[in-house]
């Protein structure tokens, strides 16, 4: 049981920060919070993806004077797998804090009750 | 346990108090909802928001027995018998430096092999760009920002002094990640963000009023259409001629141009950030 | 023999981050925080540099000096609005 853990430590690392994130999205109810969990989500993608690739005794996908010899480097995929998250990530994070600025300046908080109960009586 | 990790942090901090929330100031706060069914209104919102964190509590801990079962069952970690190294990978190692010609494998990968994905992205950050001006973009003081956003601030001296010389070494630096993208770690996406973050150094150390004397709204849009277009020009002529109908030469120098086209979206999405949520304006 | 010294500076670092870690999560004050957030940057770049020492791979340090930039311009950038705030909060006592 220890040596599948001790084995497989960053997949259990990743899969741990994922819950913990999802955990704090789920619980807090300040909007920038929520935001700061979507990272720390997205940062544990990373760390599963990117461990993915890794052989043993091989080095990083930059072509030295060994030549195009493949026994040599790691897989590249994930690495461009990354890439990509990373660059999904960003975005959504910068999108998503406009809106909660949008929101500030129009409601005046960033808190989810308090938000509600301002809409709430917007409408009555 | 509480009182013991409070009087330890109490020892190591000389007695401050540990203030259980934190306060942050709203200009106009709105009041809390007190309509005729008060209290049991209230009532209801305890009970429910004791509900949602045990129900919140059990799915993460469902997740997370879901999540373990699979990584304990992964395949052995950092073997190369793995079902992920296959002959994809082999030919991308391979051949990345005749077909590409590209040193960094990685680099040849995403932007050669799977290319259409990097565009992807490239259209991902304009639009993000896109949206974030529409949202945010305020001329003058027609919205009620606060006035201690620090976007009037005087100029720091020490920081201007540092910056006269640290500025134009990152310059430099990023100039020379984005150049050596298919030689050496490095490539489009860092070498963009080394020169946003330069400029956005620039902006910090002396105002955003000097940047948008020489980063004007039409340099901006010109530099963000032109990166994207001539992304979309040098992958056309990978499509027009087929993938294999290039020479290795004429591959590095398309490499090359469609790197520093990237570059240029990248830094611009990241000025562009920076100064629309400071100031509403570029 | 200098693997083994790299090896051993590279987990005292960690027990020092860790050690940062208490102030980062306790500091009161925004201040407090952000030079906790100062003083792991630092260690995390020692770190780098000593991991491509022992790795031997010299792109590590092209990470490093990207790291060290971007800490540098996000501390620069907090206690600018940080200075802001506390100037406001003073004019208007």
């Amino acid at each position: 049981m220890l040596e599948t853990i001790i084995e497989n430590r960053y997949t259990i690392t990743a899969v741990i920060l994922f819950t913990l994130g999802f955990g704090n999205l789920l619980l807090h109810q300040n909007l920038i919070k929520k935001v700061i969990a979507f990272n720390i989500m997205d940062a544990s993608t990373f760390l599963l993806l990117a461990t993915r690739g890794f052989i043993e005794g091989r080095s990083a996908a930059i072509l030295t004077e060994g030549g195009a010899n493949t026994g040599l480097y790691v897989n590249p995929i994930p690495a461009g797998l990354v890439l990509t998250g990373i660059v999904v990530s960003v975005s959504v994070s910068a999108f998503s804090l406009a809106l909660i600025q949008r929101i500030y300046r129009r409601y005046g908080t960033v808190d989810l009750r308090e938000l509600l109960d301002a809409v709430r009586k917007e409408k009555v | 346990m509480k009182k013991l990790f409070s009087s330890f942090s109490a020892w190591v901090d000389g007695q401050k108090p540990f203030p259980l929330k934190t306060e942050y100031p709203a200009q106009n706060r709105a009041p809390v909802l007190k309509d005729r069914s008060g209290r049991s209104d209230r009532e209801k919102l305890r009970i429910f928001s004791r509900f949602y964190t045990v129900c919140c509590l059990m799915i993460c801990a469902l997740i997370l027995f879901a999540l373990l079962s699979m990584a304990v069952s992964m395949p052995e970690f950092g073997s190369d018998t793995n079902p992920t190294v296959n002959e994809v990978s082999e030919h991308y190692v391979g051949k990345a430096e005749s077909e590409t010609g590209a040193e960094n494998v990685i680099a040849g990968m995403i932007l050669n092999y799977r290319g259409f994905d990097t565009f992807g992205e490239s259209c991902v950050l304009f639009l993000a760009v896109c949206c974030v001006i529409q949202l945010l973009w305020h001329t003058g003081g027609s919205a009620d920002t606060r006035s201690d956003s620090g976007k009037d601030a005087a100029p720091d001296v020490i920081l201007s002094r540092v910056c006269q010389i640290v500025i134009p070494c990152v310059l430099c630096f990023g100039i020379c990640v984005l150049f050596n993208g298919h030689v050496s770690p490095g490539g489009g996406f860092s070498g963009g963000s080394t020169l946003g973050a330069a400029l956005i150094l620039f902006a910090v150390a002396y105002g955003e009023k000097d940047v948008s004397r020489f980063f004007t709204r039409r340099v901006f849009d010109f530099v963000r259409i032109a990166g994207l277009a001539i992304y979309a020009l040098m992958f056309g002529v990978y499509i027009f001629q087929g993938a294999n109908g290039i020479s290795s030469d004429l591959a590095h120098y398309i490499v090359l141009v469609i790197d520093i086209a990237v570059g240029l979206v990248v830094m611009s999405t990241m000025y562009g950030f920076y100064s629309f949520y400071i100031r509403g304006d570029l | 023999m200098e693997k083994q010294i790299l090896l051993w500076t590279l987990i005292a670092f960690s027990v020092f981050i860790l050690a940062l870690l208490f102030r980062l999560i306790k500091g009161p004050d925004l201040s407090d925080r952000m030079v906790a957030v100062n003083a792991i940057n630092t260690l995390i770049i020692a770190s780098i540099c000593l991991l491509s020492r022992y790795l031997q791979a010299d792109y590590l340090l092209d990470v490093a000096l990207i790291y060290a930039l971007l800490g540098f311009m996000a501390s620069a950038l907090l206690l600018r609005i940080l200075i802001a705030k506390k100037k406001d909060g003073r004019d208007k006592e």
